[in-house]
């Protein structure tokens, strides 16, 4: 009885600092007050004033994690309401979005390599450029640790939406729609905000891309897992 | 010339039977799910249980057994608050701190750089492959294409 009074209290706590994280970030719109980097900077705050253990915190917080799962299969609505878009642009949505994917990949693990990181580490690295929830369950899934998944996919988003434009304005990508492609698949939902700018199409195509590269790395981590770990 | 979409009347919504709608959506969504972890365990796919579930409700929502009007409130009200389930994935960082007093600079500059490198490469081959299309296909399809991605008006 008392874990599972413990996990409602976590669930009341956690809706108690996002409920006004997300009102406050509404209001500033600065992308540093994103609710999900504020609420948890008051939670781990929290739990280490008073001394509450990180197992106490799940006994709630795994009831939110797990609705995850129903997240990403939510998205299977926008991709059916988008359908017509994603057949017009089928080739260069596939060609960029694997094409990134792989890339990707391939520097991450090459880079966390080098610096010599521990293998839960690396897994937990590879997956950055995947839309969260399906990040944090595939992490999880092949033995990598999926708390800094979610970091490094946020790292990922960040860096993506605050720089990608401006290094796809030095290549001199000229079409908006391959903004979009690039957005959503180094920035997954992140760079499908930012997709807004570059109108409707990009957007849809922006979504699309994140979908795409979220099914491409689920196929294609545990290769890398095997290729780098045997 | 241009696609018209039928704008419909805005009903007047009674929260509760709003978020009823949504609960039982969520439920709908959380069955695939379920569905979906059961094929992926059955059949050792190399995916997550939600993609399986998700490609699962999409193919069911292409054969038209489901409509798309029937999960988009649900859906939509998952994803804006995705951040919220972020949390606690996220919280539990507080169990590696070290790690990232000893590696943060290099860390996160190796994560920036592997990710505009993704975001350029994508953006450009899908450029490239747009490009080839307009060239090789049909006017008909080069029209729609020129139509989609010139919105500097």
């Amino acid at each position: 009885m008392l874990p599972f009074i413990l996990g409602i209290g976590m669930i009341a706590l956690t809706l108690a600092i996002y409920i006004p994280a997300t009102h406050l970030y509404k209001r500033l719109k600065w992308p540093i007050l994103m609710p999900v980097l504020t609420a948890t900077t008051v939670i781990v705050l929290i739990l280490i004033i008073f001394d509450i253990k990180l197992d106490t915190y799940m006994l709630g917080g795994r009831w939110i994690q797990e609705l995850l799962g129903p997240a990403v299969v939510s998205l299977a609505f926008p991709l059916a309401k988008h359908l017509d878009v994603l057949k017009r642009n089928i080739i260069p949505i596939l060609g960029g979005t694997l094409g990134g994917s792989i890339v990707g990949m391939s520097t991450g693990a090459a880079i966390s390599l080098l610096l010599g990181y521990p293998q839960d580490i690396v897994i937990a690295l590879l997956p950055k450029s995947i839309t969260t929830p399906v990040a944090i369950q595939l992490a999880d899934q092949v033995g990598g640790n999926s708390s800094f998944t979610s970091l490094f996919v946020m790292i990922a988003g960040f860096s993506g939406i605050l720089l990608g434009p401006m290094i796809l304005k030095w290549a001199k990508v000229s079409s908006k729609n391959a903004y979009g492609i690039g957005l959503g698949s180094a920035s997954h939902a992140l760079g499908m905000a930012r997709s807004f700018e570059y109108g409707e199409n990009a957007v849809a195509l922006s979504s699309v891309s994140m979908i795409v590269s979220a099914i491409a790395g689920s196929v294609m981590l545990p290769l890398w897992v095997w290729m780098i770990y045997g | 010339m241009s696609e018209h979409k039928e704008r419909r009347e805005q009903t007047l919504d009674i929260p509760l039977k709003k978020y009823t709608g949504i609960v039982l959506q969520v439920i709908l969504m959380y069955g695939f799910y379920w569905i979906g972890n059961l094929i992926q365990a059955v059949l050792h796919l190399p995916l997550t249980g939600s993609i399986v579930g998700m490609l699962l409700l999409f193919i069911v929502i292409q054969l038209g057994w489901i409509r798309v009007s029937w999960g988009e409130e649900g859906s939509s009200w998952l994803q804006s608050n995705l951040q919220l389930l972020f949390i606690p994935p996220t919280v539990g960082i507080i169990n590696h701190f070290d790690f990232f007093r000893a590696n943060t600079v290099l860390l996160v500059l190796g994560l920036v750089v592997s990710t505009l490198v993704t975001c350029l490469l994508s953006a450009k081959i899908s450029e490239w492959l747009m490009a080839w299309r307009s060239t090789h296909q049909s006017k008909k399809e080069a029209i729609s294409c020129s139509h989609s991605s010139s919105e500097s008006e």
